[in-house]
């Protein structure tokens, strides 16, 4: 067996399955399944997002203090790794700490992707193509297909005529990435991540203009869930400053939890992370880093 | 100052290498989303021989002409084009894709009737060429409607009968048009509202035909208007039969049904009962034949079920392994099938002797087989998913083959 029916066996034929039955018993409604189930699959995965986020968002703690070791050590890149490490341990922040989550994520989406593409059927070659991915034991699955393709203003199989949702799409994937883009002193990485800040929801927003409605329902409720969720384990993150909510941000940002590892400066870095918003305020400052040491 | 002009240099160095790191992630993004990915529609349209004379469309668009005794090209190929989005398909031409000429997808057989071949097109229309002294001429084109497009592609076979085209589109229209003139032959389109994706099939002066809306209609074919309808469990993409007073079809319920012409009242089902070994385990896809009191409905688990055409007893199961989305063809007293593995895209025909319950595989090739198979002087015709069409002799185990893309 092929690692591609592998992949079919185990993850892509249940999710066909289970979203077709969902579907079913949702009125007819595809709409309606692909947004209980994407809510549904990322709450189920909210372990490992959070763990993904609390990761990230240590590591963007640190941010300052790797900054500092840069400076220091730039040029003994032996040592740099050596007392980087050493950083990354001292804060509770393992290296996979951010990948692994998110390793464990990605076939589920691409799953969650293909199975949505593949209900849609609207080609007479995705159809047939579909009756070999149905359960045969599940009687309720064969009449079910082909699904009703109407869902509010949308053909879920066509673009949006409309464009309502290239907007949501490119509007909601904005507002998530603003809320996880660490804000930078250095205005080199800052245009970097401004630039990706406007070029991925961009992207979307164009790609789904030609794309199957279905497919940009699912990132639009996707990216609404993502933003609940970040707001939830890290605050508001980069949208604090545009709402001149700093403070609230501050106050809102969790406590240190027990499973931290990460010492009692952790409360002085994220306020240190928020002064930087000049980065020479910043270089004017005693390193945080250093005080804690 | 030599400093600063280097820092300017390497900061724009580094936003060239960020541009260009975009870049390659939209294009990616892209091809991986389905773009150029994914499963595309490349028509699997079966072909027909009349006066000695094979035609065929190929998946690039093409009706081509083949002498089918001497396997020789007759002239040029016709190509269908349309006008669509450029480029990377999937972008819309307000934002770059540009208006450009694309191959026309085809799924419908081509027919033929007086000298003109007949084919319908993805692009919604019905496009007919004569065949004069050995060759597809363009000029004059037979095309309805003669401007623009219909609201929605034919998918389905069209049918003539008695100077008649019958098809339906994909959007749920059914057009009765005159052979002659391609006038309409009903004051308008019978309005289905739901996708047909079917053939449909004409007996005497009523139409049969199928909607993906479960349901199966049964229309005028003189005057346009309904005479009855039935609703099924499971959506119908199979073209129906009709035999001996009755229509037979089966569904995605995994049913197959036996209704009387004229009344629409179902007359039997098969399976009678819901729990049996022999219970059909997938979609009835392809147009079933008949032979000899006994219908043989192909289904895509992979069986043939032979039924009795009164009462809808199993005679005969025959196993072939892989789906049958290929519409099977009676040669004398055999049956040629045709099965697809969909996940490998290989194929294999096989042939079924009615008479003595066997079946036995004839070919097998390295691509699937979608398009329905078709047959002339014992020959069966088998048009592949890599746009092969093989003549495949059963008695004299010869083979031809034709590259239909290739044809120039």
């Amino acid at each position: 067996m092929d690692i591609g029916a592998i992949w079919q066996l185990i993850i892509l034929n249940p999710m066909i399955n289970i979203l077709v039955v969902v579907s079913k018993f949702l009125f007819n409604s595809p709409g309606l399944a692909i947004i209980v189930f994407t809510v549904i699959i990322r709450l189920a995965m909210y372990p490992l997002t959070r763990k993904q986020l609390q990761a990230s968002k240590k590591m963007q703690d640190i941010q300052p203090k790797i900054q500092e070791l840069k400076k220091k050590y730039g040029k003994d890149p032996q040592r740099m790794a050596k007392e980087q490490a050493a950083l990354l341990k001292e804060a509770g922040v393992a290296n996979v700490g951010c990948i692994l989550p998110m390793l464990i994520q990605t076939p589920i989406w691409i799953a969650l992707y293909q199975s949505i593409m593949r209900i849609l059927a609207t080609a007479p070659e995705e159809l047939l193509n579909l009756s070999q991915h149905l359960y045969s034991s599940w009687s309720v699955v064969f009449p079910a297909v082909p699904l009703n393709s109407r869902f509010l203003w949308l053909d879920l199989g066509a673009p949006d005529a409309l464009y309502i949702l290239p907007i949501l799409v490119g509007g909601t994937m904005w507002l998530q990435q603003k809320m996880v883009t660490p804000k930078v002193a250095d205005p080199q990485q800052q245009s970097q991540s401004q630039m990706m800040l406007v070029m991925m929801p961009l992207l979307f927003a164009f790609m789904t203009l030609s794309f199957p409605s279905g497919l940009a329902l699912y990132w639009v409720v996707s990216n609404i869930v993502g933003i609940v969720v970040q707001y939830f384990v890290t605050g508001w993150g980069g949208l604090a400053d545009m709402f001149g909510r700093n403070k609230a941000d501050v106050s809102k940002s969790p406590k240190p939890s027990s499973e931290s590892k990460l010492p009692p400066a952790k409360q002085i870095d994220s306020t240190a992370r928020n002064v930087t918003a000049d980065s020479q305020k910043t270089e004017k400052r005693k390193p945080i880093w250093k005080i804690w040491k | 100052m030599r400093t600063c002009v280097g820092a300017k240099n390497q900061v724009k160095i580094k936003h060239k290498l960020l541009l260009t790191t975009v870049s390659v992630l939209v294009l990616s993004m892209l091809v991986v989303s389905g773009c150029v990915g994914g499963v595309s529609s490349r028509g699997w349209a079966g072909g027909i021989v009349s006066d000695g004379i094979l035609f065929a469309a190929s998946m690039n668009g093409k009706i081509i002409a083949i002498d089918a005794g001497s396997g020789e090209i007759l002239g040029s190929p016709v190509q269908l084009v349309v006008q669509s989005s450029g480029g990377l398909s999937c972008l819309p031409s307000s934002c770059g894709g540009g208006a450009t000429t694309s191959a026309v997808v085809i799924y419908s057989s081509p027919v033929v009737q007086n000298n003109i071949v007949y084919i319908g097109g993805s692009d919604g229309k019905l496009h007919g060429y004569p065949f004069i002294d050995n060759t597809l001429r363009t000029n004059p084109e037979w095309l309805y409607p003669k401007s623009g497009s219909l609201s929605g592609a034919i998918i389905g076979n069209i049918v003539v009968v008695n100077d008649s085209i019958y098809f339906a589109t994909a959007n749920g229209n059914v057009y009765a048009l005159n052979a002659e003139d391609l006038s309409e032959k009903w004051a308008q389109p019978y309005e289905i509202g739901s996708k047909v994706w079917s053939a449909p099939a004409v007996e005497g002066d009523t139409l049969y035909v199928g909607s993906l809306n479960r349901k199966l209609y049964a229309i005028d074919a003189i005057a346009g208007t309904l005479k009855w309808e039935y609703e099924f469990d499971g959506a119908i993409n199979s073209a129906p039969l009709v035999y001996n007073g009755k229509v037979y079809i089966g569904d995605f319920s995994r049913h197959f049904y036996a209704l009387d012409a004229n009344s629409g009242q179902l007359v039997w089902e098969f399976p009678s009962a819901d729990k049996s070994a022999d219970n059909p385990q997938n979609w009835f896809w392809a147009k079933p034949v008949v032979l000899n009191g006994v219908i043989y409905a192909p289904c895509l688990d992979g069986n043939v079920y032979a039924l009795n055409a009164d009462n809808g007893s199993l005679v005969h199961r025959y196993v072939l392994g892989d789906s049958i989305s290929s519409s099977p063809v009676v040669i004398g007293d055999t049956i040629a099938v045709a099965t697809t593995d969909l996940y490998k895209k290989t194929g294999k025909v096989y042939i079924i002797d009615t008479l003595n319950k066997t079946q036995k595989e004839l070919e097998s090739f390295a691509e699937g087989i979608n398009a329905p198979l078709f047959a002339y002087n014992g020959v069966v015709y088998v048009h592949t998913t890599k746009d092969n069409l093989y003549g495949l002799n059963p008695e004299t185990h010869t083979k031809q083959t034709f590259s239909l893309s290739t044809v120039k």
